[in-house]
């Protein structure tokens, strides 16, 4: 059974290579996000994954959901999914690409998440820190967890830094117990 | 003494005050899977092998299996609350344990948490439990003896510091026996003991703990415990933790003794977690590694010289080898050494003792045959006196086995060889001795000496073992200065020599057993 994220792996490639190539990065992205939407809808999946519903059946629902949002490139992209029957990964492709593209762009999203509101000077020193700490351009995405107790928790790709008063306490407790 | 009800919040309160709080930058993964003690965890993009990664609940594991796209790891403890879905954390710490003095007299897990109940281990150092051995340069040839105790070890198999002699034999033949003797007689030597139980009964391993406690040997001895019921992962660690307890004591000039107890089950405890984490099965379902298990583990015991140990303490010990011995023990099934793991191991070690149950039961204790026994140091490992009067035993010993199927036909035979399966015959009867009695080196040369010279060959064989109990009291008794003598220096000289002649002819002619 091999990963997922292995599955995708060469067709985020190929699109990438093509993106860059066209130089329309932010089109495919659209595109992908869009199938990425319709691919993890729940009917979908089932319609997907039904053994009775042909490729061709499948391919033109597609199309008549996405509409203008498919051009000839993500139509073939589409095709050839169907053919080895890779569908459902659709969703693990679109994050692939999106991970490769950030690379590619020096970008990265990161989530902070606070006790309290984050106001838009912390925000701006938060984007300032990281930026220097991963060489990146940073977009922050904010969410307020008031389990916390204080302090932020900032997510960016795999790197966690958790400055919640929730963590400290844990581990004082942790260390008093010995 | 009660603790004062403010000073228990007092203490509460400054460790509070001197709590770190240092928030760092991890990397995180989360649980994909989690069965039988392994997680599969997605993420972790920075992780190291065999990194210390951090599970919900205090809990940490250990990342064995680097894929591209996954990261298998082995929980080291309980994980019945780690559930899919759960965030990881890498720790950036290879797998660590605590090391120094203050570890002496305590009862450990695989870890270093200690679990004798004696309270929290103030170590002040950490060291990794995976290290490279020391290089051909950095050793030292082996030339100090490890004095068991026991007379066929240190006569016929003799122990040097800083070997590896295996201990090998079925069950129930004395294997421990023969280890936790070795311990108790280390009490005064100067030497740390680090005992490590892998895969016992708990019972067993606080059956050894309370005799070492009985015999004040303790003090100066780690125990290092992963009983049948921790987790295979803990088991597979152990022989390593206690390693680099025991390479915290060799690289800082002094001598250290540590025995595997015993290796077959760590190798068992390590097929599990390969067979989990899918790693292909070799010969008898064991990973393709299970010699490098054992070798890189055993390299690590060795004598380092003088300039190792400078380099390693920076400059503050200098002048002092240092040495780390391994008794690894290793359990055969049926007698049979030539299974995977044994000869294995016994490519690995210098020398084996070997155990058999025949002569176990036929009254022979320790059950040492001494014709497959060998130890590759061999004389360079024992004290001048030891040497010159243990030489012959191993012979005389070799000579009654050739013979041993004519004894039943004694009267029979020719003078020459009747008095060789005689000789055999008391020197076998010597050779026993009881649990926990070590011999000094002094006792060990008397009743060699009474061996070699002959002095038993008019004495009956059922009597032999009475006839040695007395003599050694006797000289306890009447020539106490000429055995603290041989116990300082080791030396055999004519003087020596005569002065035994004439002690153990006196006792002789004016006593009885």
């Amino acid at each position: 059974m091999a990963e997922i994220s292995t599955l995708a792996r060469p067709y985020a490639q190929a699109i990438f290579s093509l993106a860059l190539a066209d130089k329309n990065l932010k089109a495919w992205s659209d595109k992908l996000a869009l199938l990425k939407e319709v691919a993890s809808n729940g009917s979908m999946i089932e319609v997907i994954t039904n053994p009775d519903v042909t490729d061709e059946q499948v391919l033109s629902l597609f199309k008549e959901i996405c509409k203008d949002g498919l051009d000839e490139q993500g139509m073939n992209f589409l095709k050839l999914a169907a053919e080895n029957g890779r569908l459902e990964i659709i969703p693990a492709i679109a994050d692939a690409f999106e991970v490769l593209r950030a690379e590619f762009e020096g970008s990265i999203k990161a989530q902070v998440i606070s006790a309290y509101a984050v106001n838009a000077t912390q925000k701006k020193s938060i984007a300032e820190a990281l930026k220097n700490k991963l060489g990146r351009e940073v977009t922050i995405t904010t969410k307020t967890d008031k389990s916390l107790l204080g302090g932020v928790i900032i997510r960016a790709g795999d790197m966690v830094i958790d400055g919640s008063v929730k963590t400290q306490l844990e581990k004082i407790t942790h260390s008093l117990l010995g | 003494m009660q603790l004062n009800p403010s000073e228990i919040s007092d203490l509460i309160k400054s460790r509070i005050e001197n709590f770190d709080v240092t928030i760092e930058a991890n990397t995180e993964g989360t649980v994909v899977s989690l069965t039988d003690g392994i997680a599969l965890i997605h993420g972790l993009s920075d992780v190291m092998s065999g990194e210390m990664i951090e599970f919900p609940g205090n809990t940490f594991g250990m990342a064995l299996n680097l894929e591209r796209d996954s990261v298998g790891s082995v929980v080291l403890g309980d994980y019945k609350h780690i559930s899919e879905g759960d965030k990881v954390k890498c720790t950036g710490r290879i797998l660590e344990v605590p090391v120094g003095e203050s570890l002496l007299g305590r009862v450990v897990d695989s870890l270093g948490n200690p679990i004798d109940g004696k309270g929290p281990i103030d170590a002040k150092e950490t060291s990794p439990i995976e290290k490279i051995a020391p290089g051909v340069i950095s050793r030292q040839s082996v030339d100090q003896p490890v004095q068991t105790g026991l007379k066929s070890v240190d006569a016929m198999v003799p122990i040097g510091r800083g070997q590896r002699e295996l201990i090998i034999g079925d069950r129930q033949t004395g294997k421990t026996a023969v280890a936790v003797d070795a311990i108790i007689n280390q009490k005064d030597s100067g030497i740390k003991c680090i005992y490590v139980a892998v895969g016992q009964k708990a019972s067993s391993i606080a059956a050894v703990v309370r005799k070492l406690e009985e015999f004040g040997a303790m003090d100066n001895t780690i125990v290092v415990a992963a009983p049948a019921s921790d987790a295979a992962a803990m088991q597979y660690i152990a022989p390593y933790s206690g390693c680099t307890m025991g390479e915290y004591f060799r690289d800082r000039g002094e001598d250290a003794l540590i025995i595997y107890d015993d290796l077959t089950k760590q190798a068992w405890a390590y097929r599990q977690v390969s067979l989990l984490l899918r790693r292909p099965p070799g010969r008898e379902a064991y990973p393709g590694d299970v010699f490098y298990l054992h070798s890189r583990l055993l390299e690590r015991a060795s004598r380092v010289s003088a300039d190792f140990v400078e380099k390693a303490t920076d400059g503050k010990v200098t002048g002092k080898t240092g040495s780390l011995t391994a008794l690894p023990v290793i359990e055969t099934q049926a007698g049979d050494v030539s299974a995977f793991v044994p000869t294995n191991v016994i490519s690995i070690t210098d020398g084996q003792i070997f155990l058999e149950t025949d002569l176990f039961n036929s009254g022979i204790r320790p059950a040492i045959n001494a014709g497959l026994s060998v130890s590759r140091v061999g004389g360079a490992a024992q004290t001048k006196i030891i040497k010159k009067l243990g030489g012959g035993i191993r012979l005389d010993l070799a000579q009654y086995r050739e013979l041993a199927a004519f004894a039943q036909f004694a009267s029979d035979l020719d003078e020459a060889t009747r008095s060789q399966i005689e000789r055999g015959q008391r020197v076998t009867e010597l050779m026993k001795q009881t649990q926990y009695s070590p011999y000094s080196i002094a006792q060990m040369a008397i009743s060699l000496f009474a061996a070699t010279k002959g002095y038993l060959d008019d004495v009956e064989v059922a009597k032999i073992v009475d006839f040695e109990d007395a003599l050694q009291d006797y000289m306890k008794a009447n020539h106490a200065d000429l055995m603290s003598q041989i116990n300082e220096s080791g030396d055999y000289n004519d003087d020596i020599e005569k002065a035994l002649d004439d002690a153990v002819a006196a006792f002789k002619s004016n006593s009885s057993w």
